[in-house]
Order: C-alpha cells, then sequence, then structure tokens
C-alpha cells in the first residue's frame, strides 16, 4: 500500500502579519500533482489542518477545494485528524457522512476507537486515527482518573487499541503529539509549534508505538523520526517562521509491505516564497539582487538607518521583518538585554524582567505560576 | 494603502457628490490641501478615514452621524465610496452614514460595503457586507487598526502630538493600542485572580485548622495540663498545642494499660466464683430429684393392690371374648331373617299392584279397539283429501291465466276504442287545414298581378326622379349661363375701352415722334396740325391690354362651354320626356307612394303563401300519421280476437275443473288446512291406539314380574328361619360348656377388646416404673451420699458484684483508648492542616509578590507591559532622533524618561529631549509648539519604521499630516519640507493640510478646496 503522508498544513497562518493562504493554495497544488503521478492509496494529514480553532473564511475555502480534488476528482481516500490548533468538534462536523465518499477526519476523541480498515492486494490494513487531546478530556472520554499527562493519556488509548487488534492485520497510527525517544525533554524544531501543556508535560514516549506498523506524526515541523524508522514527523509543507529556514519541506512517501515492513522515501516540495535570512548592511542589502522571498533581515550598520523597510523592500518587497540590534544609551540597562520581536519567548523576557526588578532571578514555582498564567492567556486570545 | 478616487457625497461641507481623483497627481506625490478655514480640508481625511474605519480622522469627531452635511437635500445619503490600492490589488469601499428623513420614525440604514476589483470587475471582498466584517478585512489588508492609522498614516489635528506630551498612561493606552500588548496587561488581571483564589484557599486552610483546635474539648477529656492551658490561653500556641496533644497521647496510653491490668485480675476472679456456684447447682439439684423420685415410689407402691384386681377382671374377660363369635352369629342371623321377612312382605303388596293395573289396562285397549272403523275412515278422508291438492292447486294457476286474459282483451278493447276516437279527431282536422288551405290559396290569387304593378310602379318612380333631376340641373346650368353671358360682356367691355386707350396711346407715342416737316409713317404728312397729346388717357401698357385680352378669352371659353352643356341638357331631357309619354306615366301621379303600398300587400301575401306551405305540409303529415293509425287499429282488432277466443276456451276448461272439487275445498289455503287438520286428527288416533296396547303389554310383564318375586322370596324366607335356630342352639351349648351359668353372667363378664387392650397396657406401665424408680432411687441415694444442699443464694451475690467491677473497668480501658486515639488523631490532623496551611501562605506570598511586580508595584514603578513598551519606545525614539536632529539643527535629541512619575504612578514612558546647546535634558513639555511639531512628526515617521519593521503585511504608501506647520519659522519649515520631500522619494505619497505659503510654492500640487458663497464647497487638483 502506497501512503502519502502529510501535516501541519496550518491553513489560515499568519507570519509576522501576513495571510500564507496563497502559499498554502500553490503548495498543496504541487501536492495533488504528486497524487496524480504516484496515485497513492491513501493520504494521511496528521493534524494541524487549520491554524486556529476558528479559521478565516478563505483558508476554510482552500481546504475544500484541496479536499474536493484529492478525494473527488482524483477519488483518493483522505485520513485526517485533528490538531492542537484545530477545533475538534468543528472539524468532526460532517465526518460520519463524509466516510461514504472516502474522507475519514476524526476531530474528537471518542470511547470507541474504531479504526479506518482499508485493502490492498495484501490484505486488510487498519488506522487508528488519534486526534489531539488535552489529557483532561482524554481523563474525562475514557473514565479514567489516572490519566494525567500526554504520556499516561497515550499510553491508555494505546492499551485500548491493543485489546481489539488483529494481530495479523497491519495496522498504522495517525497521531498529533510530541514524541520523543522515550519521553524526554527536547527544544521544539520551530518557534511556530505551540507548546501542548505547561511544565513540559506534552513529551510521550515512542516506546508507546511498537504495536504499529507505521505511525504517522503531526505537530512536529521538522520531517524525523523518533527513535526508530517506522515512527516519523511528516514535517509541516511550508516554513511557518524564520526558525524553519533551514528545514527542508514536503511530505513522505510510506511503502506498506505485505509483511508490514515500509520503505520511506522523503519528497521535496518547492514553495512560492522561500523563507530565509538576510544580512548584511543596508549598502549591501541594497545592492542584492531583487527576489520575492520572505526575507528577514538582519542589519549589520552600526548606526541607525531611516525608513529601513521601506529600503529593503526595492530589493525584497515581501520582506516581512528588519531588525538591528540597538544599544539604548540612556536606559541604563533597562531593556537592553531584551529583544521585544521574540515575542513567542515571553517566558524569558519575564525572567529577565523579574530579575531586573527583584534583582534576583524568579523562583521556579513563581516561574511556573507565570507560565500558567501566560497560557491561560494566550489559549484564551486564540479563541477569540 | 494608496489612494485613487475619493467621492464624499453629502458629507460635511460638500453639498452634492464630490470627487477627489488622485490620479490627477500624476507624477506629483507631494501636494498640499489647501482652502479657506472652514472649507473642508481635513473632511477629506475624514473622508478617507470614514471609507476605511468607519470613523473620523481626529478624536473630537467621533459621532459619525454629525458628519452628514447640513446643506444635503433629505432624501440624499450620505455616503463616502474609496478606490484604493494596496499590495497590487484594488478595492473600493462604500459607506452610508444612518440617518432620518424627516417625517420619518426611524433611521434609514447606514451601508457598509467592500469589493475588489478582479478583471475591470468589482466582486465582494467579504461573505457578508457586514460592519464587523468589512472592518476586520480591511485591517487585515491594511495592517493598520484605526488607532494605528491615525497615528502613524493619517496624522490628525492635534491629534498625533498626543503621543508626544501626553502621560504615561497615555501612552501606555496608545501603545497597547499599536503594538497589541493587551495581552500582558491581561497577565495582570489573571494574577490577580490567582491571588485571590490563593487567598481564599488559604483562609479555608486556616478556618480548617482552628475547626480542629474547636474539636479538641469534645474528643479529649479536660484534665489540668500542657494542652488544655494551651487551649485556655488567647492566643494559643500551634507548637505548645502540638506538645500538649503529644503529652495528652502519652498520658491515656498509660491509664489504658493501667486499666487494662485491673480489668483482667476482676475478669479473672467473677471466672472462678462462676465456676464454683455452677458445681453447687449441681449437688442442689441432685437432692431435689432423689426427693422427687422417692415420693413417686411411694405412690406406685400404694396403687399395687388394685393392679391386682384389674388383672383378674382381665382373665375373667378373656374367657367370655372366646364366646364372642358364636353370640356374634346368633345376632347376625337374626337381622338377616327380619330383612327377608319385610321383603317377603314387600313383594306382595307388589303383586297386588301390578295386578290392579293390568286390570284397568285390559279394559282401556278394549275401548280403543272399537274405536277401529273411525280410524280408517279419517285415513280414507285424508287419502281423498290428497288425491285433490293438484287439481287445486292448478286450478290457481288457471284462474291466474284466466285473470290475465281477460285484462289482456280489456285493455285491447280500450285502446281499440281510443284509437277510433284519435282517427276520428284527426280526420276532422285533416278537414279542417284542407278548408283553411282552399281559403288562402283563393286570397293568393291576386298576388301575381300585384307583383307586376309593383315592378312597373317601381320603374316610373326612377325614370320620374331622373327626369325631375335633369329638369333641376337645367335650371342650375342656365343660372351659371346667365352670369357667363353677363361676366363676357363686362369683360368685352373693358377690353374695348382698354384696347380704344392703348391706341389712343399709341397714337400719342406716334405723335410724340412727330415733328413739323417731317412725313408721318402712316400717312406721310408733313404737317401735323392735330397731333395726339395722349394726355387725357393713362398709359395702357401692352401687357395690360394682353391680360385683358387673356381673360375675356378664358370668360369667352366658359360661356361656350355653359352654352353646350345646356343644350346637350336640354336634349337629354327631351328624350326623358319622351319616353314617359310612351311608357303613359302620369307626371302628377305619386308612383311613390303606390309603390310603398304596394311593397306593404306584397309584404302581408307573401306571408300567407309561406302560412299556405306550412299547412298544406301539416295536412300530408296528419294523413300519413291517420294511415298509421289505421293500420294499428287493425293490429289491434287482430289481437282482441286472438285473446278473446284464448279466453273462452281456457275459461271452459276451467270451469270443468271447478265442478270436480267441492265448493270448500276449491281454495287451496281451505284445502291445506283440511289436510292438515285431517291428519293431525289421524296421527292422535294411531297415537292413543299405540299408546294403549303399549300399556297393556307392559302391565302384562310387570305382573308377571311380581309373580316370580313373590314365589322367590317365599323359599328364602324359609331357608333363613331354619339358619337361625341353629346358631342359636350350638351358642346356648357352648355356654352351658364354659361355665357361665346363664346369659346374663356372660354379658356380665364381657368387655370389648380395647378396653382389655388398656387394661393390660396399665399393668405393664406400672410394672416398669416401678422397677426405674426403683433403680434411680438407688442410683441418686448412693451419689448423694457424704453431701450436703448448699445456700446458692450468697455465692450469687458475690458473682454479681465481680461482674459488675469488671464490666466498668472495661469501659474504662475503652474510653481511655478513644482518648489515646483521638489525641493521636488530632495530632496528625492538626500537624498536617498547619503544614498546608503553611505552604498555603506561601504560595499566596508568591503569587501577590509576582502580581505585584507584574503589575507595576515596585521600585520602578514598571509594569511588565509597560517593560515590553519601554522597548518599543526605544526604537521609536532612535528612529525619531536620526530625523530630529536634523530637523532642529543637531539641538534636539529624544530621550526615553527615567524618571519617576509623582504620586506612584506608573513610569517608564516619558519622554525627555536632551538639548545639545545646554547639555541638560528637560521635559519635552518645555519645547516651544514649532519644535513640539517636529519632534511629533519625527516621533510619528519613527513609529511607522517601528512598525514597519515587524509587520510584513504593512506598507506605508500614503501618509496625510494636518496642519502644524504654521507654528515654524521659514528655517524649520524649509527642513520639514526638505523632510517630506526625502519621504515622497521612497515613494509614498503625502498629502498636507497647510495655509503656508512657502508651502504651497515648494509644492507644485496643489488640491484646492473652495468655499461657495452658498456655503458649501468643492475641490479642484491645481498642478503648477
Amino acid at each position: 500500500m502506497k501512503i502519502f503522508h502529510t501535516a501541519d498544513w496550518h491553513l489560515g497562518k499568519l507570519v509576522q502579519g501576513v495571510y500564507m493562504t496563497e502559499d498554502q493554495r500553490f503548495i498543496l497544488q504541487a501536492f495533488i500533482e504528486d497524487i496524480k503521478k504516484e496515485k497513492p492509496d491513501v493520504v494521511i494529514i496528521a493534524g494541524d489542518l487549520y491554524d486556529r480553532a476558528i479559521p478565516p473564511t478563505e483558508a476554510v475555502g482552500l481546504l475544500n477545494d484541496v479536499l474536493q480534488e484529492i478525494v473527488i476528482d482524483l477519488e483518493t481516500p483522505v485520513i485526517a485528524i485533528a490538531g492542537n490548533h484545530d477545533s475538534p468538534s468543528r472539524l468532526n462536523f460532517g465526518s460520519t457522512f463524509m466516510k461514504d465518499q472516502g474522507l475519514y477526519i476524526t476531530g474528537e476523541i471518542s470511547t470507541h476507537l474504531t479504526p479506518v480498515k482499508l485493502q490492498d492486494e495484501f490484505g486488510d490494513v487498519y488506522f487508528h486515527l488519534i486526534p489531539y487531546a488535552d489529557p483532561s478530556i482524554v481523563s474525562h472520554v475514557l473514565e479514567d482518573d489516572e490519566v494525567s499527562s500526554h504520556q499516561s493519556a497515550m499510553k491508555k488509548i494505546i492499551e485500548q487499541i491493543e485489546q481489539s487488534m488483529d494481530k495479523d492485520a497491519r495496522h498504522v497510527f495517525v497521531g498529533h503529539a510530541f514524541i520523543t525517544k522515550h519521553g524526554e525533554q527536547e527544544d521544539n524544531t520551530s518557534d511556530a509549534e505551540r507548546p501542548l501543556s505547561i511544565g513540559g508535560a506534552e513529551y510521550v514516549s515512542s516506546d508507546l508505538f511498537k504495536p504499529f506498523h507505521y505511525t504517522a506524526l503531526g505537530h512536529l515541523h521538522q520531517a524525523h523520526f523518533v527513535g526508530n524508522e517506522t515512527i516519523r514527523y511528516s514535517g509541516s509543507p511550508l516554513k511557518y517562521s524564520i526558525s524553519e529556514q533551514n528545514h527542508q519541506k514536503g511530505y513522505l512517501i510510506v511503502e506498506l509491505a505485505a509483511n508490514g515492513e515500509v520503505v520511506i522515501d522523503k519528497k521535496l516540495l518547492t514553495p512560492l516564497h522561500d523563507v530565509r535570512t538576510v544580512e548584511g548592511t543596508m549598502e549591501e542589502i541594497v545592492a542584492m539582487d531583487a527576489n520575492d522571498d520572505y526575507v528577514f533581515v538582519k542589519l549589520l550598520d552600526a548606526v541607525p538607518v531611516i525608513q529601513p523597510m521601506e529600503k529593503i523592500r526595492s530589493v525584497f518587497p515581501n520582506a516581512m521583518h528588519v531588525e538591528r540590534k540597538i544599544v539604548a544609551p540612556s536606559t541604563e540597562g533597562l531593556g537592553a538585554t531584551v529583544d521585544v520581536e521574540k515575542r513567542q519567548d515571553d517566558q524569558a523576557m519575564f525572567a529577565s524582567f523579574f530579575k531586573e526588578l527583584q534583582g534576583e532571578d524568579a523562583d521556579e514555582e513563581t516561574k511556573a505560576l507565570f507560565a500558567e498564567v501566560l497560557w491561560d492567556v494566550m489559549k484564551e486570545e486564540d479563541r477569540a | 494603502m494608496k489612494p485613487i478616487t475619493l467621492t464624499m457625497t453629502a458629507f460635511g461641507p460638500y453639498k452634492d457628490k464630490e470627487t477627489v481623483d488622485f490620479r490627477e497627481l500624476q507624477h506629483h506625490r507631494l501636494f498640499v490641501i489647501s482652502g479657506k478655514t472652514g472649507a473642508g480640508k481635513t473632511t477629506i481625511f475624514d473622508g478617507i478615514c470614514f471609507a476605511l474605519y468607519g470613523q473620523a480622522s481626529g478624536e473630537d469627531r467621533i459621532d459619525t452621524k454629525a458628519l452628514r452635511s447640513q446643506f444635503a437635500d433629505d432624501d440624499e445619503q450620505s455616503t463616502v465610496e474609496l478606490t484604493f490600492d494596496i499590495h497590487n490589488r484594488r478595492f473600493r469601499v462604500v459607506r452610508q452614514i444612518p440617518y432620518r428623513k424627516k417625517g420619518n420614525k426611524s433611521d434609514t440604514l447606514g451601508r457598509c460595503e467592500l469589493f475588489e476589483e478582479k478583471d475591470q470587475q468589482f466582486v465582494p471582498a467579504v461573505d457578508r457586507q457586514i460592519v464587523t466584517e468589512v472592518n476586520d478585512k480591511i485591517e487585515e489588508l491594511l495592517g493598520f487598526t484605526h488607532a494605528q492609522f491615525s497615528q502613524i498614516m493619517m496624522l490628525p489635528q492635534g491629534e498625533f502630538r498626543k503621543f508626544l506630551t501626553s502621560d504615561t498612561g497615555n501612552k501606555e493606552a496608545i501603545m497597547r493600542k499599536i503594538f497589541k500588548t493587551e495581552p500582558y496587561q491581561q497577565i495582570v488581571e489573571r494574577l490577580k485572580m490567582k491571588k485571590d483564589e490563593a487567598n481564599a484557599a488559604y483562609l479555608h486552610e486556616k478556618q480548617l485548622s482552628d475547626g480542629i483546635l474547636h474539636q479538641i474539648p469534645a474528643k479529649l477529656p479536660l484534665r489540668d495540663s500542657l494542652l488544655f492551658t494551651e487551649l485556655q490561653s488567647e492566643y494559643p500556641n500551634f507548637h505548645q498545642l502540638v506538645a500538649g496533644l503529644k503529652q495528652e497521647h502519652v498520658h491515656h496510653e498509660t491509664q489504658s494499660v493501667e486499666i487494662d491490668k485491673e480489668y483482667k485480675e476482676f475478669y479473672t476472679a467473677h471466672n472462678k466464683k462462676q465456676v464454683e456456684l455452677h458445681d453447687a447447682r449441681t449437688i442442689n439439684e441432685q437432692f431435689v430429684k432423689l426427693q422427687q423420685r422417692q415420693q413417686q415410689l411411694d405412690g406406685l407402691l400404694n396403687k399395687q393392690q388394685e393392679m391386682t384386681a384389674l388383672e383378674l377382671k382381665l382373665q375373667q374377660a378373656e374367657k367370655a371374648a372366646r364366646l364372642e363369635d358364636l353370640e356374634q352369629q346368633v345376632k347376625s342371623n337374626q337381622a338377616e331373617w327380619q330383612k327377608k321377612e319385610k321383603s317377603y312382605s314387600d313383594a306382595m303388596t307388589f303383586l297386588a299392584t301390578a295386578e290392579q293395573q293390568l286390570a284397568t289396562a285390559k279394559k282401556a285397549y278394549d275401548e280403543e279397539l272399537i274405536k277401529e272403523p273411525e280410524r280408517n275412515e279419517v285415513q280414507q278422508q285424508l287419502m281423498t283429501l290428497h288425491n285433490l291438492l293438484p287439481t287445486v292447486s292448478g286450478l290457481a294457476a288457471q284462474k291466474q291465466v284466466l285473470i290475465g286474459l281477460q285484462k289482456n282483451v280489456v285493455q285491447l278493447n280500450e285502446a281499440m276504442l281510443e284509437n277510433q276516437q284519435a282517427s276520428a279527431k284527426q280526420q276532422e282536422s285533416i278537414i279542417l287545414l284542407k278548408e283553411e288551405i282552399q281559403e288562402l290559396e283563393v286570397s293568393l290569387e291576386q298576388y301575381e298581378a300585384l307583383l307586376d304593378e309593383l315592378v312597373k310602379a317601381t320603374a316610373s318612380a326612377k325614370q320620374l326622379k331622373a327626369y325631375e333631376q335633369q329638369l333641376a340641373q337645367r335650371k342650375e346650368f342656365e343660372g351659371q349661363y346667365e352670369i357667363a353671358k353677363q361676366q363676357v360682356d363686362e369683360y368685352s367691355q373693358t377690353y374695348k375701352v382698354l384696347e380704344d386707350r392703348w391706341i389712343s396711346n399709341q397714337a400719342s407715342i406716334l405723335a410724340a415722334s412727330l415733328h413739323e416737316g417731317e412725313l408721318c409713317p402712316v400717312c406721310g404728312s408733313i404737317d401735323h396740325p392735330n397731333k395726339a397729346t395722349g394726355e387725357e388717357a393713362e398709359n395702357v401698357s401692352k401687357h395690360q391690354l394682353d391680360t385683358a385680352k387673356l381673360e375675356l378669352n378664358t370668360k369667352e371659353q366658359v360661356f361656350h362651354k355653359k352654352h353646350a352643356e345646356i343644350e346637350q341638357l336640354q336634349q337629354r331631357i327631351d328624350s326623358s320626356e319622351v319616353e314617359l309619354r310612351e311608357q303613359q306615366v302620369d307626371l302628377e301621379h305619386d308612383y311613390l307612394k303606390q309603390q310603398t303600398e304596394l311593397t306593404e300587400e306584397v309584404a302581408v301575401l307573401r306571408t300567407k303563401r309561406a302560412l299556405v306551405n306550412q299547412k298544406k305540409t301539416q295536412q300530408n303529415q296528419a294523413e300519413i300519421a291517420m294511415q298509421e293509425r289505421m293500420n294499428e287499429m287493425k293490429q289491434l282488432e287482430q289481437q282482441y280476437n286472438e285473446s278473446k277466443g284464448e279466453l273462452e276456451t281456457k275459461q271452459a276448461l276451467y270451469e270443468h275443473a271447478l265442478t270436480s272439487v267441492p265448493e270448500e275445498l276449491r281454495e287451496l289455503p281451505a284445502l291445506q288446512l283440511q289436510i292438515q287438520t285431517k291428519e293431525t286428527l289421524s296421527k292422535q288416533l294411531e297415537q292413543a291406539w299405540k299408546e294403549i296396547q303399549q300399556q297393556l303389554q307392559d302391565a302384562t310383564t310387570e305382573k308377571a314380574k311380581w309373580e316370580s318375586r313373590e314365589q322367590v322370596e317365599k323359599e328364602s324366607l324359609a331357608d333363613m328361619k331354619e339358619k337361625l335356630e341353629l346358631s342359636v342352639a350350638s351358642f346356648t351349648s357352648r355356654l352351658m360348656k364354659e361355665g357361665f351359668g346363664s346369659e346374663e353372667s356372660y354379658l356380665q363378664v364381657k368387655l370389648p377388646v380395647a378396653q382389655r387392650e388398656s387394661i393390660q397396657q396399665q399393668l405393664q406401665l406400672f410394672a416398669q416404673s416401678l422397677h426405674t424408680l426403683k433403680a434411680s432411687v438407688a442410683e441418686l441415694k448412693q451419689s448423694v451420699e457424704g453431701n450436703q444442699p448448699i445456700d446458692l443464694v450468697v455465692l450469687e451475690q458475690q458473682v454479681e458484684v465481680l461482674k459488675t467491677q469488671y464490666e466498668e473497668a472495661f469501659a474504662l480501658y475503652n474510653q481511655s483508648k478513644a482518648w489515646e486515639q483521638s489525641a493521636l488523631d488530632l495530632h496528625k490532623e492538626l500537624e498536617a492542616s498547619k503544614s498546608k496551611e503553611a505552604e498555603l501562605e506561601k504560595t499566596y506570598g508568591k503569587v501577590t509578590n509576582l502580581y505585584d511586580i507584574v503589575r507595576g508595584q515596585n521600585h520602578l514603578k514598571i509594569s511588565f507591559e509597560r517593560y515590553i513598551q519601554i522597548e518599543y519606545l526605544e526604537r521609536i525614539i532612535q528612529a525619531a532622533n536620526i530625523r530630529l536632529r536634523d530637523l532642529s539643527n543637531g539641538q534636539y535629541e529624544l530621550v526615553r524618561s527615567d524618571r519617576q512619575e509623582t504620586r506612584g504612578k506608573q513610569s517608564g514612558l516619558g519622554i525627555d529631549v536632551h538639548d545639545a546647546y545646554t547639555g541638560q535634558t528637560r521635559d519635552v513639555k518645555t519645547l516651544s509648539g514649532g519644535e513640539k511639531f517636529n519632534a511629533s512628526l519625527c516621533l510619528a515617521l519613527g513609529m511607522a519604521d517601528v512598525i514597519q519593521s515587524f509587520q510584513g503585511a504593512v506598507r506605508m504608501e500614503t501618509m496625510f499630516i494636518d496642519e502644524g506647520f504654521g507654528a515654524l519659522d521659514e528655517e524649520a519649515i524649509q527642513k520639514a519640507i526638505d523632510t517630506l520631500i526625502a519621504l515622497q522619494q521612497s515613494g509614498r505619497m503625502i498629502g498636507i493640510i497647510s495655509h503656508i505659503d512657502e508651502m504651497k510654492e515648494a509644492i507644485p500640487a496643489t488640491l484646492q478646496v473652495t468655499k461657495m458663497k452658498e456655503g458649501y464647497s468643492k475641490t479642484k487638483f491645481v498642478l503648477s
């Protein structure tokens, strides 16, 4: 069976105030062309189809067009789950009747984890669709008070799957989680990945996925495998942050053999606009070749420059960001060490703020407290 | 965002539709908007701002309804339409202000629509054209909120200066909007909630631990110890309490051990006494038993004699029992004999009755036997009647047929009569018709003559009319002829005069050419004594003469024509007259009237002719009908005769049949009734006969039966008697043999079997009891040997005392154990609660500390949000300084102030100015008006640079500045203009509102706003 594995489309994503919808349309069109060429038996989208719980209408329209083409026009079944950016119930809409058309979407976790069964010439292949869900929800749905972390939630779910698993058939797990080799802490692969929980309890051990012949994962934007070759992140099809500038974006072609062994081939996709960093003095930059890429500019000028953005746009019309390390002569240390443009790292900012005002580092409890409040606020903002 | 066209309708000072087409600027990117005060310069900015955000540019122009033009017609709704380019796409936004028409009760609603131009067509750019969606879309496109827009792109009067001089609170609000730092403010609110929650949790735990203290007196006994002393004190110390509880626990533990020991001693003693009591009870019981047995034994011994008598009686009874069989036999034989005797007498009685019955039956039989002829007769009658049945039933049918036939004959007869009458009537009507026809035909005879007359009259009338017309025409022509004649006369006269005159004129002309001595061309005379002078007559030209001649000719032609016409007409009249005369038409006769009369008469006759035809048809029809009726008559007659014949035949047959049946039986029901009656009678007779025969037979049988029965009974009675006598004899002989003197003595000793058995049992039981008791008494006597009965009451009292003692000790022990446990529990609980309380208190402290720091209650008075804003401000100031240094000739440089605000207000966002001339730093508020303007402008431009540097979607393609240049001197203005020119070189379109002449001179493009004398305004681009 030939499987296309992709994830983290983040339709409706806003990078530095710019909607990526057109870039997404371009890259997905390339993806569809590959489907026409390769004719896979199934396409897996492992979560984060949308970037927000309530996506903009253009994003909804885009997903509609893409699924229409893959599922109806090309008659290729699509298996998709909700990620942490998606709204579970909204994505779940229509899942029951779209099943008949070959679109298997699971937005919400449920008590009876019925797998999707597809066939190839060697027999049945079971796909276990596990959407992202907060451990509290898993605890509620599976009626198990023991579930308190992502690790225990996933363990419980897989135990449940194993109970009714046909040992002779082949099994593919589709999930959206932060999986590391033994559940140890690891850095995110991109700034665009939103933490799944506060206080570092988001990691899930790859050991749990031994029962499956292949594990198709989403969440981390860089394509890589975890522990075992068969446990893989496909990565996002586009660069959604400057921190992803060195990633190779694309999707995975998975060949599932009769005995359950897999052969994996990574296919690259060429985007409409690349995301990259440009460094240099203003003089050097203005002399560069014009380019449409989304560039993040680091100015190396020693003195401030007037209208830096407008000058840069004469070369890079789609420039997204320009920065120059400033030296603040009047603030005597206050704020000098903070880089506001790194808004993602609010906690680091807080740490330095606290240190500056309190004269000592914040203790763990205070840090945790702040992280908790920050999490709440960000979650609320995301919902709006 | 680059505006293309702005159309304002009924907006501000613009009464009608006012369009500003920015494309008219051509290559100019910098332009001045000039005009008189109040002309509506700022309104252009308002228009752009309103179209984009639904709000005017300045903060003092918030009420959108006030933007409606007061000059506008009541029907015109205020509309602003803006077409703009952004990111190489073109959009059009239309907004209308809701307003209330005169006389309406509710507002006419506003409108808000956004379109994008695609392939020359405007398509909606939002899903639903509603305010919120349009606003969101525009914010998304521009990358600016309204607040950002009016701080950076459109700098309204006085407004953008606010950022420079306002206090830090205001600045915080502005920066929050621009740099979207609300989440950090929300963090503060969240922390406050957390703090309150932590406080509540702490207080709750404290209450719980206080609760534990309150439980102590209830759970532990009061005693003079550390714990209770501590509890008594006003502020019990937690550690003392814990120690006290521990002490209490130890105390109660010791107590428990002691009481336990005591309890165990008491318990052992009690058990021992209990055993003692038990033994004593057993001995006493044996003594009582012995006494009871002895008494029983004595009683039995007393009964010994009675038992011996009973034994003798039993022996006697057993002897008698041996005779019992024989006695029984006698008795049963006797009973049998009596029974037989009774049945014999019964049989006798029955026999007598049977004989009597037989006699009665025989008599009745004889009576019935005589009735034999009667029965036969009835049978005969019945047979006759049965034979009659088919005849009678046939009769009824025949009669039915006869009646039918009769009815038929009568009907036919009637029909014949009816037909005869009808045919007579018809005959009559035919005759009548014939007469009528004859009459009509007579009257029609003159029809043809009349018709001829009518034709003639019509022709005459026509000719006469034509003739009269001709006459009239002649008269008319004659008139015309006269006129023409007159005219010809007149004209010929006139012409003659003219001709004379003309000739004389010719003479005078000729005369004029004549000179004495010259030859006259006419006569050759050389003497001309009397030359024509031509003075008496006017000059008549040849032309005039010709005209007159022509006219005359015309008239003459007319006259001749008329004359010819008259003659022609006269000829026609003459011929007409001849014709009339030939046809003998009386010219005086009124043919028209005659014609009318004749026509009427002919019409009457024509009607009559039609009537005759109709009548003839009727007559024909009637005759045919008559013929048909005759045929019918013949048929009817035939039918009648046939029916009559049949009837007579049938009648004869019927009457013949009738004679064979008696008169009263001719009806079928009567016959049937008779048959039924006879049948019933016959059946009755037969029944009676049969019954009597049966009865006789039964009686005979019965008698025979009883005769034989009597014989049998008699024999059996004799047998029985013999048997009885035999058994009596044998019983008497046996009685003597057994030694009973008489039957009486036998009956005296005789006892029934049950009684005998009971006596036997009684005797056996007695013997057994006696033996048992004797053995028991001997045994008991042996066991009590050497013992005495003991007093139990004392012992029992002793046991009771001991029991109470041990029970009390046990209760005490339990109590002590419970106290021991609760002391331990309380100790644990208190310790746990206190440690939890301490932990919560610590958390509360942490949260409070964090909350205070984050919200800015710290030594620098800087909140976390502001800490982040400071960073932005630094960047803005840096960007601003580059320009300000230039504008102020290097005198000024802005610096962020670290100064703390007074009265504990939040600090960190103040701006100071560093004066290079004095080397001092002072508040920006101390700058002059012009300097402030420069500084503000630089700040706005700096802010634009900063926002663009991290918002990829933001494009600064346009900038509008409203006023402020008035406060600058010439040099400063020049500098400002230089700055603006530098700005526009980067591609920005910059619009400035200004009255300053230098400005107007320096900038070639001007948008002139003119205030008309009617009060409203017009705009025009002027390019120089």
